[in-house]
C-alpha cells in the first residue's frame, strides 16, 4: 500500500525561508542567552589582568589561566557550601514533589468541601512576589527560633533554609494539569483493580504524568539551589554558608581577583547544568505537554 | 451463583435522570446486552454494576449481596472499557497482572499469578507480547489485553463497554466471535454494553433494550426481533428498520393505512377505529401484492439482494428483494403484498404493542 504525500497549503520554498528565518531568530536567542556566560568564562580564565576592567573588555581571552578554578575553590572554601546548598536543595525538591502531587492528586481526583477555594487560594500565592512575605517570614524565624543570631546551629539553619519551601502552589497547578489529562478510564480501571487512592498516585498517575513531573522537579531544583534572598537572612553564621551566599562572600572578600570570582560563579553553575544535560528531554517533554495532540 | 438484580434501581445526576425505576434480572451464565442509543443510560446501568456510580434508588444485588454500599475492587468483577484503559507505563505483563497485585487482601504468591497471567495470556494469543508496553501494540491487540486483564481475577461477572467500537469493521466482526467463545469457555455472566444492534443480536444471549433511562424489553433476540413490545423496540432492532405506517383498526385483523389495507393475522386487542402505527418489515413485504400501492423511490443494490425504496402514503418503507426478481425503475408503481403474519401493529397513542 501506499501512501500519498500530505498535501500542504504552502510550496517547499516558502517553507524552507521560513525555517531559515526561525534558525536565525533561535541562533541570535542563542548568542544572546550564553553571551553572559561567555564572557563569565573568559574573564575566569584571563587571570587577573587589569583589561577585565576596561570600559571594552576583550571578546577573547587574555591569557589562559585555569588555575583560578582551583584558586577559588580553595581559597573560597567552595566545597562544603556547595554540599549544603545541594543538601538543602535536594530536601526542598524532595518535600515539594511529595506535597505537590499529593495535593495535585487531591485536587485532581477527589471531592471535598471547599474544594474550589481552597484551590484559588493556593494559586493566589502564586501572585505573591517572595519579597511581600520575606518580613513576615523571617520574623516567624525568629519567633520558632530557628533564626537565632547568637546560636545558630546547624539544624536551625538547615531547617530555616527549607521550611518555608516545603509545599509550593506551582507544582500543585503543575502537576495537577498533569493529572486531568489522565484519562478517566484509567482512574476507574484503576479502583476496579483495587488500587487504593496512594496505590494508584504513585504507581499510576505520576508514571504516567512522568515527563510533567520531571519538569517539575527541574522548575524546583533551579528555585532552590539558586536562592538568594531568604538564605541571606537564614543563615547567621558564615559557617553554614549556602553556595550562592559564599560566592558573594568571596567576590566582597577578594576584590582584586575578580577572575576568581568569575571562575567560582562557573563552579557554583555546575549542579544545575549536570541537572539540565541529565533532564533536557523531559523538560522540553513537560513544557510543550499537552499543547500539541 | 452470579446473576445481577435490578431492582427498582434509578440514578440521577443533579436534576437528570440516567436510569428512571429499572428491575432487571441477569441470570447465572447469561451473555445479557444492554442495547440503546447513546445517552439511554445502558452505560450508566453497567457502571452501577460495577461500583463506579453510586445508586440513587433501588437494590443492586449481585449473587445473593445487595452491593450498593460494597466499594468497586470489592465486587468480584472484571470490566472492560471502550478505551481499554491500559496503563500506558507498564508492559502487557504488568497490565494483566495488575488487579492481581494492586489488592493488598488475599494477594496471591508471585508464582500463581505468573501461571495466572500465563493463562491469560495464552487464552488471548498474547503470548509474544507481554514484554511489550501498549504503546507498541495494535488495537485489536490492546483490546485483548484489557480482556486478558478482565479474565486473570477470575470474576463472577464480565463487564463490556462498547469494547468494541474502537475496532475496525473486520476486526469487529472476528472479535464478535471470540468474544462469544469466550463467554461459553468461562461459563460466567456476560453484561455487555453497545448500541449496535448487531452486536447485540449476535452476541446476546439475551438483549435488554432501553432508552430514556427506561427499561422497553428484554428477552432472547429473536423473540424480541420477532415481538417489539413498543414502538421504540420495533424501530430500533432490525437493519433496514421495520416500516412504520400510522393508520385506523378497521376490524381486529384489519388497519387502513393512507395507500391501503394491512391485513392482520394475529388479532389486535384494541376496539375498531382506534389509531393504530402498522408495522411490516422488509423481508415480509413482497412485490406484486394488492395490500399497499407504493412508488419506488430508489433502488439499493446489495449484490445478493436488492432494498427497494418507496413511497407508501406519507412514509418511506424498504421492500427486501432477491438479487434476480424483475428489475424495478424509479418512478414505477407497484402494488406491495404484506405477510398478515408478521404484521405488528401499536397504539399509536401508548405506542405499546397491541397485537
Amino acid at each position: 500500500m501506499t501512501t500519498e504525500p500530505t498535501p500542504t497549503t504552502e510550496s517547499t520554498p516558502t517553507r524552507r525561508w521560513r525555517n531559515l528565518g526561525w534558525y536565525v531568530l533561535l541562533t541570535a536567542l542563542s548568542i544572546l542567552v550564553l553571551f553572559p556566560v561567555y564572557m563569565t568564562f573568559i574573564r575566569a580564565i584571563s587571570g587577573g589582568a587589569a583589561s577585565l576592567f576596561q570600559k571594552k573588555p576583550s571578546l577573547l581571552p587574555v591569557a589562559t589561566d585555569w588555575s583560578s578554578f582551583i584558586d577559588a575553590f580553595r581559597e573560597g572554601n567552595l566545597g562544603a557550601p556547595l554540599l549544603r546548598s545541594l543538601l538543602v536543595t535536594a530536601i526542598i525538591v524532595v518535600a515539594q514533589t511529595v506535597t505537590s502531587t499529593m495535593a495535585a492528586y487531591a485536587f485532581a481526583f477527589l471531592e471535598f468541601p471547599l474544594k474550589k477555594v481552597l484551590f484559588a487560594l493556593i494559586m493566589g500565592t502564586l501572585l505573591l512576589p517572595i519579597e511581600v512575605t520575606l518580613i513576615a517570614n523571617v520574623q516567624t524565624m525568629f519567633d520558632l527560633d530557628l533564626i537565632n543570631v547568637t546560636d545558630p546551629t546547624f539544624g536551625r539553619t538547615l531547617t530555616a533554609l527549607t521550611i518555608p519551601f516545603l509545599a509550593t502552589a506551582l507544582g500543585v497547578f503543575l502537576i495537577r494539569q498533569g493529572f486531568l489529562g489522565i484519562p478517566h478510564d484509567l482512574l476507574d480501571a484503576a479502583r476496579l483493580d483495587g488500587y487504593s487512592d496512594m496505590a494508584f498516585l504513585w504507581k499510576i498517575a505520576v508514571p504516567v504524568t512522568r515527563p510533567i513531573v520531571g519538569s517539575f522537579i527541574v522548575i524546583s531544583f533551579l528555585g532552590a539551589y539558586n536562592q538568594y534572598v531568604w538564605p541571606r537572612f537564614a543563615v547567621k553564621s558564615n559557617d553554614y554558608d549556602t553556595i550562592q551566599i559564599a560566592l558573594r562572600n568571596f567576590l566582597t572578600d577578594n576584590p582584586n581577583q575578580l577572575n576568581w570570582g568569575f571562575a567560582a560563579a562557573l563552579i557554583a553553575a555546575v549542579p544545575v547544568l549536570v541537572l539540565l544535560l541529565v533532564f533536557q528531554r523531559q523538560l522540553v517533554r513537560g513544557l510543550t505537554a499537552g499543547a500539541v495532540k | 451463583m452470579s446473576q445481577v438484580t435490578f431492582t427498582h434501581v434509578s440514578k440521577h445526576f443533579g436534576d437528570s435522570i440516567a436510569v428512571d425505576d429499572m428491575s432487571l434480572q441477569i441470570d447465572d451464565r447469561e451473555f445479557m446486552v444492554l442495547l440503546g442509543p447513546s445517552g439511554c443510560g445502558k452505560t450508566t446501568a453497567l457502571r452501577m454494576i460495577a461500583g463506579l456510580e453510586t445508586v440513587t434508588s433501588g437494590d443492586v444485588v449481585i449473587g445473593n449481596t445487595r452491593v450498593n454500599d460494597i466499594a468497586a475492587s470489592d465486587r468480584d468483577i472484571a470490566m472492560v472499557f471502550q478505551s481499554y484503559a491500559l496503563y500506558p507505563h507498564m508492559t502487557v505483563r504488568k497490565n494483566i497482572e495488575s488487579p492481581l497485585v494492586a489488592r493488598r487482601n488475599g494477594r496471591l504468591n508471585s508464582t500463581e499469578r505468573a501461571r495466572r497471567v500465563a493463562d491469560a495470556a495464552d487464552v488471548l494469543g498474547l503470548g509474544d507480547y507481554l514484554d511489550r508496553k501498549p504503546g507498541a501494540l495494535s488495537g485489536g491487540q490492546r483490546q485483548r489485553v484489557a480482556l486478558a486483564r478482565a479474565i486473570v481475577r477470575r470474576p463472577e461477572v464480565f463487564l463490556m463497554d462498547e469494547p468494541l467500537s474502537n475496532l475496525d469493521a473486520k476486526l469487529r466482526t472476528q472479535t464478535r466471535l471470540e468474544l462469544v467463545e469466550l463467554w461459553r469457555r468461562l461459563e460466567t455472566t456476560f453484561i455487555y454494553v453497545t448500541h449496535d444492534q448487531v452486536e447485540a443480536m449476535t452476541m446476546g444471549s439475551k438483549i435488554a433494550v432501553m432508552t430514556a433511562g427506561k427499561l422497553q424489553q428484554v428477552g432472547a433476540p429473536q423473540a424480541v426481533y420477532e415481538r417489539p413490545a413498543n414502538l421504540f423496540v420495533a424501530a430500533f432492532i432490525g437493519s433496514p428498520p421495520m416500516n412504520l405506517l400510522e393508520g385506523v383498526l378497521e376490524t381486529t385483523q384489519a388497519a387502513s393505512v393512507p395507500g391501503g389495507r394491512v391485513p392482520v393475522a394475529n388479532p389486535a386487542s384494541v376496539a375498531a377505529g382506534a389509531a393504530v402505527t402498522v408495522g411490516v418489515r422488509p423481508e415480509n413485504l413482497h412485490v406484486g401484492g394488492s395490500d399497499v400501492e407504493a412508488t419506488v423511490a430508489s433502488i439499493e443494490l446489495l449484490g445478493h439482494e436488492r432494498n427497494v425504496i418507496c413511497n407508501v402514503g406519507p412514509a418511506r418503507w424498504v421492500v427486501r428483494q432477491g438479487a434476480h426478481d424483475a428489475p424495478l425503475h424509479v418512478g414505477d408503481t407497484i402494488g406491495l403484498g404484506v405477510d398478515p403474519d408478521y404484521v405488528h401493529v401499536f397504539d399509536t397513542a401508548s405506542t405499546a404493542r397491541v397485537n
